[in-house]
C-alpha cells in the first residue's frame, strides 16, 4: 500500500490553535508525522529586553491565556528571588489560590474540548458549564475573568474582602458538586472510555526522554510534581497528594486531570480556611541586584520555566521562557504512531496543548 | 539539598551553587558536553533535559549556554563558546527534548549543532536571515 501524506492545519476544527501537522498513513494507520509550529510567534523573549521588570508582568501575562497567572507567578517568583524579598503572607496565599483556581479552569477546558472533539457533547457542556463557575471565582477575587492581573512584583495587588471571600466559599462548594457528577461521567460512561482507552501512549522512558512533566506524565506513572520537589508559594504548609496512573493512554490523562481537579478544590478550601490577614504586598525596588535565576512553577499542563538574568538595571538582560507544551509537542510522533487516523483527534486534542504558550 | 556530581574522563565534578546564581551549576568546557550530559541521565534516573538558554555576553563576543537538566535537584551544565561561527554537539541522539531547543537556538543565535537531525527553523519563517536574539539585532518594543 502506498504513503498518503494528509495536511492538517495550521487552520483545522481539531485545533484549537495554529499547528501544521503533516502526517503520513498507510492505509488508515500513522506512520510518521511531521509538526510545524511558530505561527503565532510574538518575539516576546526579545521583547521582554525592552521593557522593565514592572511591564513584563504584563506582558507575561499575555503569553497564554489560559495559564496567563502561572506564567505572571513563574516570572515575580524568579524576580522576587533575585531582589531577596518575601511577600506577604496573606499575598503569598491569594496567589496560590488563583494557581489552583486557574489549574481547576484549565482541566476543565481541555476535557471539554476532548468530549467534544471525540463527538460527546454532553461532556463538553457539562465541563464548559462548570468551568463557568471557576471562571465567575476567580472574577469574584480578582475582578477579571480570564487576563487576572493579580500578580505584581512584590506581592498580589487584590485583597478581596470577607464578603468576597464567603461567596467564593460558597461557589466552590456548588461547583465540587458539580463536579462529582462530572467525575462519574468520565469514569463510568462507556463510549468515553472505548474512545480515549489505549490511545496516544507514552511510556515512562519515552515521558523522561522528551523531558515531559506534568499531568500527562503524571498519567504515565512519572509522578514528578514542581509543587512537591521543588515547593514554592504556601504548597509546604497544604496538604495535597499527586494523582498517578500507569497506563499512559489518552483516558489516564483525562482521569488524572478530574482527579488533579478534586485536589485543587481541596487545595482551594484550605487556603480560604487558612487565609491569614495583613498586607499583600510589599515594596521592591526599581532596579533588580545582578544576577540569575530559573524560576519553576507547576502550570496545569506541567513545569513551567522562566530563566531572568538581571545586570543590575531595571530591565532583565535575558528572559528566556520554556513552557510545558513544548515537550508534549516533541513527543506527538511518539504518541501517534501506529495510531488509526480516526483516533488522531483523540489523541490531538487529548495531548492537551497550548500553542501560544509553546511560540511564545 | 544534596548538589549532584558527574563524572567526565576520570574526574569527579561537583554543582556549585554561587552567590549571584540561585541554581546549582557545573561549569564545563564544550567538549565535555556530551559525556557530561550522559553521565547525568545515567546517573540520576529523575533526571530530565529541561531546556537550553543562549545568552549573549556584552562586549566579550561570546554565547553563554545553559543546559537545564530537572527532577528532584535540577542543575545545569554551562559554558561558553564564541558567538561566531560556533558549533556545540547536539545532545538530540541522548535526548529526544533536545531537538527542540537546539533547533530554535539556532535560529536565533546562529550557532550550529552537529548532529542535529532537523535543521528546519522552528518559530521563524522559513528562511528568515536574521538572528533576532542577538544582542545586535534590534528588535522589540520602545
Amino acid at each position: 500500500m502506498s504513503v498518503m501524506t494528509i495536511p492538517i492545519g495550521p487552520q483545522h476544527p481539531i485545533l484549537k490553535e495554529p499547528i501544521s501537522l503533516k502526517v503520513d498513513v498507510v492505509g488508515e494507520t500513522i506512520i510518521k508525522t511531521e509538526i510545524q509550529i511558530g505561527f503565532v510567534h510574538r518575539g516576546i523573549e526579545k521583547l521582554a529586553e525592552s521593557m522593565t521588570f514592572e511591564q513584563i508582568v504584563v506582558l507575561v501575562e499575555r503569553v497564554c491565556g489560559i495559564c496567563s497567572h502561572t506564567h505572571t507567578t513563574t516570572f515575580c517568583k524568579g524576580v522576587e528571588s533575585l531582589l531577596g524579598v518575601e511577600i506577604p503572607e496573606r499575598g503569598n496565599f491569594l496567589r496560590t489560590l488563583m494557581c489552583e483556581l486557574e489549574r481547576i479552569h484549565s482541566h476543565l477546558l481541555w476535557l471539554g474540548i476532548v468530549g467534544k472533539n471525540i463527538g460527546l457533547e454532553s461532556i463538553f457542556m457539562y465541563a464548559w458549564r462548570d468551568r463557568e463557575l471557576v471562571i465567575d471565582i476567580m472574577e469574584k477575587i480578582s475582578g477579571q475573568r480570564v487576563s487576572h492581573g493579580v500578580n505584581i512584583i512584590g506581592g498580589v495587588r487584590i485583597n478581596p474582602d470577607e464578603s468576597k471571600i464567603q461567596a467564593a466559599i460558597a461557589m466552590i462548594s456548588d461547583l465540587e458538586k458539580k463536579l462529582m457528577t462530572l467525575m462519574d461521567i468520565v469514569l463510568h460512561e462507556e463510549t468515553f472510555a472505548s474512545r480515549t482507552k489505549g490511545l496516544g501512549i507514552l511510556s515512562p522512558d519515552e515521558i523522561r526522554d522528551y523531558g515531559i512533566v506534568g499531568p500527562s506524565a503524571r498519567a504515565s506513572g512519572c509522578g514528578l510534581d514542581v509543587r512537591k520537589s521543588q515547593p514554592y508559594g504556601i504548597y509546604q504548609k497544604l496538604d495535597f497528594k499527586v494523582p498517578m496512573i500507569s497506563t499512559g493512554d489518552v483516558w489516564a490523562r483525562a482521569i488524572i486531570r478530574m482527579q488533579e481537579t478534586f485536589e485543587s478544590i481541596s487545595l482551594c478550601k484550605q487556603i480560604f480556611g487558612q487565609l491569614p490577614g495583613g498586607d499583600v504586598m510589599t515594596r521592591v525596588p526599581r532596579r533588580v541586584l545582578p544576577g540569575e535565576v530559573i524560576s519553576l512553577c507547576e502550570a496545569p499542563r506541567g513545569e513551567l520555566v522562566y530563566y531572568i538574568r538581571s545586570d543590575g538595571s531595571d530591565r532583565p538582560a535575558r528572559m528566556k521562557i520554556r513552557t510545558p507544551t513544548l515537550p508534549s509537542l516533541a513527543a506527538f510522533p511518539a504518541m501517534l504512531q501506529g495510531q488509526s487516523i480516526a483516533d488522531m483527534t483523540a489523541i490531538v486534542s487529548g495531548a492537551d496543548l497550548c500553542i501560544a504558550c509553546a511560540d511564545r | 539539598m544534596q548538589l549532584r556530581r558527574i563524572k567526565i574522563g576520570s574526574q569527579w565534578y561537583e554543582a556549585r551553587l554561587a552567590i549571584q546564581t540561585k541554581f546549582p551549576v557545573f561549569e564545563i568546557v564544550p567538549d565535555q558536553l556530551k559525556e557530561a550530559a550522559t553521565n547525568l541521565l545515567q546517573d540520576y534516573s529523575d533526571a530530565y533535559f529541561s531546556s537550553l538558554i543562549i545568552q549573549e555576553i556584552e562586549n566579550r563576543n561570546e554565547f553563554d549556554c545553559l543546559y537545564f537538566f530537572g527532577g528532584e535537584v535540577p542543575c545545569v551544565l554551562r559554558f561558553s563558546v564564541p558567538s561566531e561561527h560556533s558549533v556545540i554537539v547536539s545532545l538530540s541522539k541522548i535526548t529526544k527534548a533536545a531537538s527542540f531547543y537546539e533547533r530554535e537556538a539556532r535560529e536565533m543565535f546562529g550557532i550550529q549543532f552537529a548532529g542535529l537531525a532537523n535543521q528546519e527553523n522552528l518559530l521563524l519563517p522559513p528562511g528568515t536571515n536574521d538572528y533576532p536574539m542577538r544582542i545586535d539585532c534590534s528588535g522589540g518594543g520602545s
